[in-house]
């Protein structure tokens, strides 16, 4: 586990920097989590990089970095055989997400869109996480799993969107209306939860393995298209190769 | 068993090579020996390239790509004297001569092209085409569908199962440039571009990102006129494993009993059993 911090220069002053320990605050609060999380998981930080003067000047204009972690991860899996791709594999297959959504759209690409941040940003419940990560080892274990995908920028529609991507399939998903609305349930960024697929035959035991932490999501299709019902509404209905163009091609024009 | 004669394949390295282990790697799974050596080794004639049957050019950034790909390591291969005195383009001619054959792949390929091993229409070992900068203007780094000529004259590719292949290409500097119509007529006559990019119906393609580079010809790989010389982009020393494939759980998925042995692998199990059989 490596860490990069890129931050704003944290050192108040009263004329420079007036924000200066607000910015140092965060620094802090930023660390504090690692050292939670980096304990709670029991993954040591064996490097880091730090990068603490992040700040444009010129005249009077200043403009800072958010400040910015950068957490990278790699780990050794002693079969390559047993590695899981995003994409989805192959029509028929089951689509369940594992793990809990929350109303959680603070500061997701969401309300980017719309150009507001929102309050209720997402935090790591870190106990939850633990127990859903050890089933999908669990469930790998037993070559149960045929995709895997993080959800996280985007929420639960990207996600999706992107395993199909992969896979030249589509995919049919219905869910049930719940107390969160339609908007959380597809966009809201909450934490530690994957898309996965399941072939058929192994629905009941990956049900088995997951138990309150999979929710059946719908199925793979072999159209080039995603539809996404909740309740009786349909409010998604697109072409893949029109969102992959979209997505593919984001930083071309 | 001791009477058994096993191929050797010598993989030269040195001045940026860096692809050479994997090369190395692919005829020891096809069931050569392998040597990797310095080339200074061979200049200094502590070696000699006679004692091997094939002899391969990696790809690499040699001497940093400095002036063109390529370009500083084919005038070395051309002009550098060994220790002896004698050329090293000379000491090539006669490895060729005794029947024997030389691979390039991506900078290894850049380099036979510009000394003018390939495609060599001429027998003059002058340079007729060039591999310039990639007409999207940037690296390319991906996996890329290739497409084997039929009845094409080079035991590399000689397996008649193998019509496409999946290779990843990564280089700057592909985009194969023919000097003049008549090179480009002898090319087509002698079937000498061999390997082309292909789209996913396995039709060559001119397109990017089919055509990672704007070859012209969609040439992903030439050959000499005797096929004894074969050069490529794209890496076959890659695709050893179908692990190595970012498509392989789909792949076998579909197709649960498929080999583990990845496509690449076909180029290195041709040359080896054909050199094998020139030996009996």
């Amino acid at each position: 586990m490596n860490d990069n911090f890129c931050v704003p220069d944290s050192l108040y002053d009263p004329v420079r920097n007036p924000d200066g320990k607000q910015k140092l605050a965060k620094l802090v609060r930023m660390n504090e989590a690692l050292f939670d999380m980096a304990t709670f998981f029991n993954i040591p930080m064996t490097s880091g990089k730090d990068s603490m003067k992040n700040d444009f000047k010129k005249g009077d204009i200043r403009i800072s970095v958010p400040p910015t972690i950068l957490y990278s991860m790699v780990a050794k899996i002693d079969d390559v055989r047993r590695t899981v791709t995003s994409d989805f594999k192959k029509p028929g297959d089951i689509i369940y997400m594992t793990g809990n959504t929350y109303n959680e759209l603070g500061a997701s690409e969401c309300y980017a869109l719309f150009g507001i941040t929102g309050a209720n940003v997402p935090r790591v419940r870190k106990e939850d996480a633990m127990r859903v990560y050890r089933k999908m080892m669990a469930a790998g274990e037993r070559s149960l799993i045929e995709s895997a995908h993080d959800i996280s920028d985007g929420g639960l529609a990207v996600a999706l969107t992107e395993c199909a991507f992969g896979g030249n399939t589509g995919c049919d998903i219905n869910i049930p209306v719940t107390e969160i609305g339609p908007l959380a349930e597809l966009f809201s960024e909450s934490h530690s939860r994957f898309v996965i697929t399941v072939r058929p035959e192994n629905a009941d035991t990956a049900e088995k393995i997951f138990g309150n932490d999979c929710r059946k999501l719908g199925e793979v299709t072999s159209e080039d298209r995603i539809r996404i019902r909740i309740g009786d509404e349909t409010l998604i209905d697109r072409d893949i190769s029109l969102l992959h163009a979209a997505w593919r091609d984001a930083l071309r024009t | 068993m001791q009477n058994e004669k096993k191929v050797k394949a010598l993989v030269v390295t040195g001045f940026g090579i860096n692809c050479e282990e994997e090369m190395a790697a692919a005829y020891r799974l096809a069931g050569a020996e392998a040597v990797i050596l310095h080339l200074n080794e061979i200049f200094e004639e502590r070696d000699s390239i006679h004692r091997y049957d094939i002899l391969n050019f990696p790809g690499g950034f040699s001497f940093g790509d400095d002036i063109g790909s390529a370009r500083v390591l084919a005038n070395k291969f051309k002009f550098k004297k060994m220790r002896s005195g004698k050329r090293f383009i000379d000491d090539i001619r006669e490895f060729l001569s005794a029947g024997k054959y030389i691979m390039g792949v991506c900078n290894g390929f850049q380099a036979l092209v510009k000394m003018g091993l390939l495609p060599n229409t001429g027998g003059g070992f002058e340079q007729e085409v060039t591999l310039t900068h990639n007409d999207s203007g940037k690296f390319e780094d991906r996996w890329v569908r290739c497409l084997i000529a039929p009845e094409n004259p080079t035991p590399f590719l000689s397996d008649p199962g193998m019509h496409s292949i999946d290779l990843p290409v990564r280089h700057g500097e592909g985009k194969l440039v023919i000097r003049d119509e008549n090179v480009k007529a002898a090319i087509l006559e002698k079937k000498l571009n061999v390997m082309t990019y292909a789209d996913a119906q396995d039709r060559p393609s001119p397109r990017y990102p089919d055509n990672p580079n704007g070859s012209e010809l969609d040439c992903a790989g030439l050959c000499d006129p005797s096929g004894q010389v074969f050069g490529l982009m794209p890496h076959p020393e890659a695709y050893l494993s179908l692990y190595n494939h970012p498509g392989w759980p789909k792949k076998k998925r579909e197709c649960p009993d498929i080999s583990e042995e990845g496509e690449g692998l076909s180029v290195f199990r041709n040359i080896v059993g054909k050199a094998g059989s020139a030996q009996k």
